[in-house]
């Protein structure tokens, strides 16, 4: 008689352990240009998370201006050479980007500036403030230098200053993400690289919730990508001035005018060059850029909220 | 024999059944491994919130109060463990390192114990 | 009948000090679990239990928490009310179960003394700590669940010793003999 209490308690206990698992949502974090890229399918079935990570790794390499790869000619490859260097068409196809974005915003976003990113990033880490002449120097190695292309996905360095990319790649690589997926018929994904580049899909047909950090308040967004800057990443402060990692090229200062930007639009690449961009400049500038290329916007100063696009619903 | 020990049987099984059941409750549900908020509760029972989504790849060391000596533990993204704890049996130590929720690291020697939890009824990030 | 007294004072003595032995040597045994324990007292308390009766049972229990506690240094502590509280409810469990269902063998009595034991010990973690003892909990149960069978078979084979028989009662007498 109590056989059959028992295998009544067997069927409900297989019951119980198949109805588990019902929502399938898959997250990896990997490690590309010296930060995370996590991502996040909801309830996609058939997701090649290796090729995914295939891609970005690629990219990782070429964009590298530190570390050499054996077979492969990156940034770091051109910033070591006097010569034309021949690249992967992806490289190249970045580069030119870059260029085009160095007219695009009036020379504020500046490919050559590795040197002085370097110089910057050395004095967060040691916390000092950097030599005034070697700045100077450095702003002048970048005025003298030029990037040359030629047929064949040949790119040269004419002059002293380095590539760095930094200000380009997340955006850059998430937007070639975004295309892939979008030929797969993924729809439902957030892809955050570092938190200052980030491409939405949607959350099981709803919207993202995006909190803004020290403000207090978020957002929803979905179907779009997302690029931020802020001082708060990497930054080291003297005599209460806050120094980050984000360098005028004109000046060689690392003092921005705002302490976060937030960018929507939904080209992941412009929105990754825009944020970083933007902390150079004025509101008022700031405003008018973004009208003209239907940009929605949001600047924070001194944990405040000064402006936000009209369209931007904010919640607590 | 068995017929003896019956009516323990099935008071065991029930027993056993039951919190077998309640184990698969927890270990397979409330799984989330993305966006966690760690929130640290010292021996004072102050709180300590961290945001393990902004941590970066390399460990981070923080000391936490611990009710007989401090505890370091070691943060980084999405991800965190006790290094060091002076409790004797080691328990929190040897946890290692947690990056899920629902999985707490508790050091009852020093009465401290950590919680993840996943920003999910929060935001999905925060920038 | 003083002989018989004298015999039944030793061995009441020679139980408590063990209980406080076996408890303060289980200490030593680490399980990765905060709190889990293997239990070895516990046969002693179920021995006193069946041989004698709840209150010496109950006397040794205490006796043995106090003792150990002090002992290990670590009396009026957290460890020390969570022992306590899981072993009188313990108790009054396995006596409530072996005076109510005088079929069930001391395997099954063991077995719920040992989730009593064990949840009586969560339940102060968590009122000491909070939440988060609350998701050990069932694998702490599947463990005390596991270890209560085997208090339980240790102690039925104890007690069929020698050395306690001139103390078993008639009723105790059957169940020993099971």
């Amino acid at each position: 008689m109590y056989s059959k209490q028992r295998i009544l308690m067997s069927f409900l206990l297989t019951l119980f352990l198949t109805s588990c698992g019902s929502s399938n949502n898959i997250s990896k974090t990997i490690y590309p240009f010296s930060t995370y890229l996590t991502m996040n399918f909801y309830n996609e079935g058939d997701v090649d998370i290796d090729e995914i990570t295939n891609i970005v790794d690629e990219y990782d390499k070429l964009c590298d201006p530190y570390n050499s790869y054996e077979g492969i000619n990156n940034l770091y490859t051109i910033n070591n050479s006097s010569d034309f260097v021949k690249v992967d068409a992806k490289l190249y196809d970045i580069l030119k980007m870059g260029i085009d974005a160095q007219a695009k915003t009036n020379g504020y976003f500046n490919p050559l500036i590795g040197n002085l990113s370097l110089t910057w990033k050395e004095a967060i880490e040691n916390k000092t403030l950097p030599n005034e002449d070697v700045i100077s120097k450095e702003i002048l190695e970048i005025n003298n230098s030029s990037l040359e292309f030629k047929d064949d996905y040949m790119v040269k360095i004419n002059g002293d200053a380095n590539l760095d990319l930094g200000g380009i790649t997340k955006g850059y690589v998430l937007s070639i993400l975004k295309d892939y997926l979008a030929t797969k018929n993924i729809t439902k994904y957030l892809i955050n690289g570092g938190n200052s580049s980030i491409i939405l899909g949607n959350k099981n047909g709803e919207d993202f919730k995006i909190g803004i950090n020290n403000v207090g308040a978020g957002f929803k967004a979905k179907e779009t990508s997302i690029g931020t800057s802020s001082v708060d990443e990497q930054y080291f402060e003297v005599d209460g001035v806050t120094y980050s990692h984000i360098i005028n090229p004109f000046t060689g200062s690392a003092v921005s005018k705002h302490e976060t930007v937030v960018v929507i639009n939904d080209n992941a690449t412009l929105m990754d060059i825009y944020s970083t961009v933007f902390m150079m400049l004025d509101t008022e500038e700031i405003i008018k850029i973004a009208e003209k290329n239907s940009f929605k916007v949001i600047v924070i100063d001194n944990k405040q909220i000064t402006y936000k696009d009209s369209e931007i619903e904010l919640y607590v | 024999m068995f017929k003896k020990y019956k009516r323990d049987i099935i008071l065991i099984s029930s027993l056993l059944i039951i919190s077998l059941l309640a184990c698969l409750v927890y270990f397979n549900f409330n799984g989330s491994s993305t966006n966690l908020v760690a929130n640290i509760t010292d021996s004072n029972n102050v709180v300590t919130q961290i945001d393990l989504e902004k941590e970066t790849d390399t460990e981070r060391e923080i000391t936490v109060d611990g009710l007989h000596e401090d505890l370091k533990v070691g943060v980084k993204h999405n991800a965190i463990r006790v290094i060091y704890s002076s409790c004797p049996h080691q328990d929190c130590v040897k946890m290692g390192t947690v990056s899920i929720t629902n999985k707490p690291i508790v050091c009852l020697y020093n009465k401290v114990y950590i919680v993840l939890i996943s920003n999910a009824d929060g935001n999905d990030i925060n920038i | 009948m003083r002989k018989n007294l004298i015999k039944k004072i030793s061995l009441i003595s020679i139980l408590a000090a063990l209980a406080i032995i076996l408890s303060i040597v289980e200490s030593f045994i680490p399980l990765g679990i905060p709190g889990v324990k293997l239990g070895l007292a516990n046969v002693v308390i179920i021995i006193a239990l069946y041989i004698f009766n709840f209150w010496y049972a109950l006397g040794i229990a205490l006796v043995r928490v106090f003792v150990s506690t002090l002992l290990l240094g670590t009396i009026f502590q957290m460890g020390f009310f969570m022992s306590l509280t899981g072993s009188i409810l313990s108790l009054l469990a396995m006596f409530l179960l072996k005076t109510i269902f005088k079929k069930l063998s001391v395997v099954g009595v063991s077995t719920v003394g040992s989730v009593f034991h064990v949840s009586g010990q969560i339940l102060i973690a968590i009122l000491y700590m909070g939440n988060a003892m609350v998701y050990y909990y069932p694998l702490i149960l599947v463990c005390s669940i596991v270890t209560g069978v085997l208090t339980g078979f240790v102690s039925l084979y104890v007690m069929k010793l020698k050395v306690f028989k001139s103390f078993n009662s008639t009723e105790n007498k059957e169940e020993i003999q099971k």
